[in-house]
């Protein structure tokens, strides 16, 4: 035991040690003066008195008691963890005591956690300790999740995680009260994998649900699509060219189409600007067969842009033309015994095959392949698609080009890449991928966050970012990083996330630590808390107040 | 000397003074700050009190001040060289002495210096500030108090000059509804602004305000259109007709005294739902629509039905027309019978209607047909409803006439003609054989008996184009009509009887018979129509002069080439034929075959093919005269620019999802929220009353105004409907360095 030293050069001490005296001399002295009491009661008052004098004066010199912290090797165990299930890896990891959290003061020598759910002061207080960690996946409680934190408009957002569910349950994503995705899980461990079509711009904050509860709500932020720059390449208008170039154009795209009438005479139709200089190339380039060798496809295609070849006529000789001119390889196959294939109702395509080869990116759902050479390629089986438009399914025809065009698009400039969540205080690398100018810092929040280059892509930096701020984190001005709180009390899965993810960094940093090191004893001192004093000080009152009145 | 201890007293107690002073200021602002909370006036003094006095024991008012008054006159005096000490010594020395007269006598000389008031400035502050605060609070404007009873209070403590600068606030609005007045509904008169009234129902909005002056308010729809309203000694009104469903809300204008218009109040959207007045409702309680009149029935027809409506059924009557005649000659006579409820004439609400329809009356006699209905109007003023029940059918029966067709039911059953051609009796005979070894013999054997028929109709059916109407022509002769004593002499070869009158015929028939194994090339025709003819020169006289309609030989015309196609087609569907009666399909399936052969061959042969005629132009050299025309008249460039400027309503939908969570909208957020609310209040008004909540939110969010968290998830749930949802996947992937990745796609092939 050990006591505050006391300060005698203060004028406060010599008046509470006289004070303490007085109070005992006075009391004994007035007890002695009493001559009506019995011997018994007379000892007692004095014990009563007495105790109040060591009270008060434990109080002022507050006493510390040291005690050693357990030897060797202790197994923390979460509070949510059961019993049961400590007892196991106790036994299997021959480990002879085990502590739970909340009553955790320190160890000394290795420590093997069992859980997660440790507080941040627990976690510095392991900052001299081997520690080994054997997680515990609690019931109905995520272990991990990601998703991407940035992504563009009409891009896929995948949220993909682990859960341990007690009984098979739906995983559900949500926008407003409209399910996206779901998906069923078994009982035991599970990955799973969600995804949809990103369709709101700004700010996203879809909910995430198991069965009816609600675990966690998933922020991250949607940039615009840049519109297009597209140019149709044809001998002679058709109504499928037509169709296509007005609905490029409703969607707020820029479309130049050229029609050769004659030679020396033309028609150019400009939709949602003026028609492009000479030097510009398009983002997109559309065109049939008879034109792949037109020098403006050449030319986009050399400079990375995109070429979208349609109304194929006859494969069989088109597709050697198109391979010729634009260095692709296609091979196509032919179905047997059909003239036309029918895709869905409506649609009607060529009744030929891709080959299907590594280079070769099929779009689902459509005869309609890519195949990325210096730019991108596409090849369209489809014969016509305006049937689809004029019969009034605007969404079957929308829902075909977005997919195709969805592949076609350039690469966009300053592509900021983050994966979510993104903690307060825990790092979280930002990569920028094809910037417009080489950068060499990116603001998030208050910090400036310093790039360097990325050592396997030459087009990428990145750098690390360890928000302080919870919340909404504006990123240079134009997007957003939403913080998730990692400290405090905080519910919600993406917390609990948070917090096997700091106890995994922990376990990681302190496994390189010399686990055979001589153990010293450490003690930890302990004080009685204030209130157990004031409780200990009024009971003894309230003895000495009840003691005369007893007889 | 006593002139000193009095300038010294006097400076204490202004010094006391000045504390007391300071005190009672931080008291009273103490008392200002706890009489804005509500409670008692007592209790805000006692507490001032109290508070001055703690801070009056706090500055030290209660101390000793000569110490204080004697450091003051050390400072403003002068030159006392801090010996004021001095005067409480008992016994002062001659030098001390001396001091102290000089101080004296300098004391005398100087006024008093005046402290009582020093360093007060910051306590006034802090007494203004607190006033102010209790001013503040205590005399807010009338708009931030909630019960009306207050604001009435106020209104009158205050005279109404005084209010021209503060702009006038919204008081209370009420809305009476008149439905029209044949509903016989009352009206009523509700603060309630969402609406539901029927078509015609006049609305009458009174708006008050506080203030009457220079304020203009609206009534303005979805669209942003607006009505003004009229003022009527202090209260805003506006009347009108329901005639369509819409949302509306109220605004007021105010025109400040900078005359300029500024937007003072700006209500929620309510919802005006214009309810219509159904038809009236007839239900006969005869569900048979058709029915017949016969002779000795009953003249009386009764009829019934219930009419109802959801306000009053004006009248009812039954339409009954009368047909009669047949064929052209038809006429129709319509007559009206109105129809009473039993109660009484007059309007009323439902009834049971019955009328006796007497059809001698109408002169319902046989063969006529009376067709009735029922009808009501209902009492919507200006033009009522007219409902009409389904039509009824009474037909009298007239039984003196009978129809053909029923004749013709009668005794055949008239079925359509129906044969099968060669080829399918091929396909079927195929099938047949294919089937053999499943089937049992019977079925087998009757299978191939049914092909055997269906070969024996289709051949009497090519007969016919060759003349063979009757099965006993066939062949060319009527075995029947010269065999009777030997049937089979045509197809015997009977060498050794003697030639007689027939011996011609037996003999073509036997060479008619070796051609059948013979083949194609064989000339059946040479020999049929001159048949016995030569033993009647009579006859043969006549032949020239007579048109011969019953030789279906001669009189069938076909070139020779294709009658002799045909036939031959016939005999190998006579072969077919017997080898399908004998249950060989397999020996029947050539012949069926070498049929279909001749057939086809016949009919090809039949084709005609004409030249075109006309003029035929030399060649084109399209390489060299292709886009070479002249070009002098002809504009080279054609240039059209077209701008879409609507914004698609997916791309709307989707800058407004990312809006609808943030606590508070930009203008320009604003603006967008209400483009999208102009483009979607035209398909979702006609969807129905369900997206309307949807139209009140995005109006809610356009005027600036944040949404409860269950609105934000109605919206954003009714809203990501709208979007493209379609594309699948996307072109992900980084940037990287455009040589190393073409490098990798062009080895990767």
């Amino acid at each position: 035991m050990t006591f505050l030293p006391l300060d005698w050069t203060t004028p406060w001490t010599w008046l509470t040690a006289l004070l303490l005296v007085a109070i005992l001399v006075s009391s004994i002295w007035q007890i002695s003066q009493q001559t009506n009491l019995s011997r018994g009661r007379k000892w007692g008052r004095f014990g009563l008195h007495g105790l109040l004098f060591l009270a008060l004066l434990g109080l002022a010199i507050q006493p510390r008691w040291r005690t050693q912290l357990p030897a060797g090797r202790v197994l923390l165990v979460a509070d949510d963890v059961p019993n049961a299930r400590a007892r196991t890896v106790q036994d299997s990891l021959n480990i002879r005591e085990t502590v739970r959290a909340k009553v955790f003061r320190g160890a000394t020598d290795s420590v093997t956690l069992l859980g997660q759910a440790f507080t941040d002061n627990i976690q510095s207080q392991l900052a001299r300790q081997v520690v080994s960690w054997v997680p515990y996946a609690v019931d109905n409680q995520l272990q991990s999740l990601r998703w991407r934190g940035i992504l563009q408009l009409g891009q896929r957002q995948v949220i993909s995680g682990q859960i341990r569910v007690s009984e098979a349950a739906m995983l559900r994503l949500r926008f407003g009260n409209r399910t996206l995705d779901s998906t069923r899980l078994g009982v035991g461990d599970q990955s799973f994998t969600l995804g949809y079509t990103v369709f709101a711009a700004g700010r996203n904050s879809p909910t995430l649900w198991l069965n009816k509860t609600l675990l966690d709500t998933l922020h991250f932020v949607t940039q615009p699509t840049p519109r297009l720059r597209i140019r149709f390449v044809l001998t002679a208008p058709d109504f499928e060219t037509r169709t296509l170039a007005d609905w490029l154009g409703q969607q707020g795209n820029q479309v130049e189409l050229t029609n050769t009438l004659s030679k020396g005479v033309g028609s150019s139709v400009a939709i949602n600007g003026t028609p492009s200089a000479r030097g510009t190339l398009p983002d997109l380039v559309i065109t049939d067969p008879a034109n792949v060798d037109n020098p403006l496809v050449r030319s986009t295609l050399a400079a990375g842009k995109c070429v979208l070849v349609l109304n194929l006529a006859n494969p069989e000789a088109d597709v050697p033309t198109i391979n010729r001119a634009l260095r692709t390889h296609w091979q196509l196959r032919r179905v047997p015994g059909k003239d036309t294939l029918h895709i869905g109702t409506v649609l009607t395509a060529l009744p030929y095959r891709f080959v299907p080869a590594t280079h070769i990116l099929p779009v689902p759902g459509y005869p309609v392949a890519i195949q990325p050479t210096t730019g991108r390629v596409a090849l369209s089986l489809l014969t016509e698609t305006f049937p689809l438009r004029l019969g009034g399914d605007s969404v079957a025809y929308n829902r075909l080009w977005l997919s195709v065009l969805a592949q076609l698009r350039p690469m966009s400039a300053n592509n900021v890449t983050i994966e979510a969540p993104v903690y307060q205080h825990l790092p979280a690398t930002l990569t920028v991928n094809n910037p417009a100018v080489v950068p060499t810092q990116l603001r998030l929040g208050n910090d400036t966050i310093l790039l360097r280059p990325s050592p396997l892509n030459t087009r990428s930096w990145e750098g690390t970012a360890r928000p302080t701020q919870p919340g909404w984190q504006p990123l240079q001005d134009t997007s957003a990083v939403y913080v998730y709180r990692s400290e405090g009390a905080q519910t919600g899965a993406v917390a609990q996330v948070a917090q096997r993810k700091k106890t995994a960094a922990v376990a990681r940093a302190h496994r390189r630590y010399d686990t055979k090191r001589p153990s010293e004893a450490r003690f930890v001192e302990k004080a009685l808390p204030d209130w157990a004093w004031f409780i200990l000080i009024l009971s003894v009152l309230a003895a000495l107040w009840i003691e005369p009145k007893l007889g | 000397m006593q002139s000193l201890h009095q300038l010294i007293q006097s400076i204490a107690a202004q010094l006391r003074a000045n504390t007391l002073i300071k005190s009672g200021l931080i008291g009273l602002s103490a008392g200002l700050l706890l009489a804005v909370l509500p409670v008692q006036v007592g209790w805000a003094l006692g507490c001032g009190m109290l508070v001055s006095g703690l801070a009056a024991w706090w500055l030290g008012a209660f101390d000793q001040k000569q110490p204080a008054a004697i450091a003051l006159l050390h400072r403003t005096l002068g030159e006392t060289e801090y010996s004021l000490p001095l005067l409480a010594k008992p016994n002062p020395n001659m030098a001390e002495q001396l001091q102290l007269d000089r101080l004296g006598a300098r004391a005398a000389q100087t006024p008093p210096p005046f402290v009582a008031f020093q360093h007060l400035r910051g306590y006034a502050l802090l007494l203004l500030a607190c006033g102010a605060i209790f001013a503040l609070i205590q005399f807010k404007p009338v708009a931030s108090r909630s019960t009306t009873a207050k604001i009435a209070a106020t209104e009158d403590r205050r005279p109404k000059t005084r209010d021209v600068e503060t702009p006038p606030a919204f008081r209370s609005a009420r809305l009476t509804i008149a439905p029209p007045t044949y509903t016989g509904l009352p009206t009523r008169s509700t603060s309630e602004l969402n609406v539901t009234a029927y078509v015609g129902s006049v609305l009458w909005w009174q708006v008050q305000l506080t203030q009457t002056d220079r304020v203009r308010v609206a009534l303005v729809n979805n669209r942003g259109e607006e009505l003004a309203f009229t003022r009527q000694n202090g209260t805003f009104s506006y009347k009108d007709r329901v005639l369509n469903s819409g949302l509306y809300a109220l605004r007021a204008y105010w025109k400040t005294p900078q005359h300029r218009d500024s937007l003072v109040y700006q209500s929620d959207f309510y919802r005006l739902e214009a309810q219509p007045d159904t038809p009236p409702i007839i239900r006969p309680v005869s569900k048979e629509l058709h029915r017949f009149h016969r002779l000795g029935e009953p003249m009386q027809l009764r009829v019934q039905a219930q009419v109802s409506d959801d306000f009053r059924v004006q009248g009812a009557f039954i339409v009954a027309t009368l047909a009669r005649g047949s064929g052209e000659n038809v006429k129709f006579r319509e007559s009206h019978f109105p129809v009473t409820p039993p109660a009484g004439s007059g309007p009323f609400t439902s009834a049971l209607l019955s009328h006796t329809l007497d059809l001698a009356k109408l002169g319902f006699a046989p063969g006529d047909e009376l067709y009735y209905y029922w009808a009501a109007l209902d009492n919507r003023q200006p033009d009522p409803q007219l409902t009409k029940s389904d039509t009824y059918f009474v037909v009298f029966k007239d039984t003196t006439k009978t129809d053909d067709a029923e004749l013709a039911t009668m005794a055949v059953n008239i079925m359509p003609e129906y044969f099968r051609s060669q080829r399918q009796i091929i396909i079927d005979t195929d099938k047949l054989i294919a089937k053999k070894k499943r089937l049992p013999k019977p079925a087998f054997n009757g299978t191939s008996n049914e092909i055997g028929f269906d070969q024996k109709v289709l051949r009497l059916r090519y007969g016919q184009y060759l003349g063979e109407e009757f099965e006993n022509q066939i062949g060319g002769h009527s075995p029947l009509a010269d065999n009777d004593a030997n049937l089979l002499a045509g197809y015997e070869h009977r060498h050794d009887v003697n030639p007689d009158p027939n011996g011609e015929v037996s003999e073509a028939k036997e060479e008619h018979h070796d051609t059948h194994q013979a083949g194609a090339d064989h000339d059946h025709g040479d020999h049929g129509p001159t048949n016995g003819q030569e033993q009647d020169p009579m006859a043969a006289l006549m032949e020239q002069y007579v048109h011969n309609h019953d030789n279906g030989e001669v009189n069938t015309f076909y070139e020779q080439s294709t009658r002799s196609l045909l036939k031959m087609a016939l005999e190998q569907m006579w072969q077919s034929e017997l080898q399908l009666r004998l249950y060989e399909p397999e020996k029947a399936r050539p012949f069926e075959q070498k049929a279909l052969e001749y057939l086809k061959l016949a009919q090809q042969k039949a084709r005609a093919y004409a030249k075109k005629s006309g003029y035929d132009p030399p060649p084109l050299k399209e390489k060299e005269t292709r886009l070479t025309g002249e070009l002098k008249e002809v504009a080279t460039q054609r240039r059209l620019t077209r701008q879409y400027q609507n914004v698609p309503v997916a791309t709307l939908v989707a800058e407004v999802l990312g809006y609808v969570s943030l606590p508070k909208l930009s203008a320009a957020q604003r603006q967008t929220v209400g483009q999208l609310s102009a483009a979607l209040s035209g398909p979702l008004l006609q969807s129905g009353l369900a997206n309307w909540a949807v139209l009140a939110q995005l109006q809610q969010l356009a005027s600036g105004k944040s949404l409860t968290i269950n609105a934000i998830s109605q919206i954003q749930s009714q809203l990501a409907g709208l979007v493209n949802q379609g594309s699948m996947g996307n072109r992900s992937g980084l940037a990287t360095d455009k040589k190393l990745e073409n490098a990798f796609w062009q080895k990767l092939n």
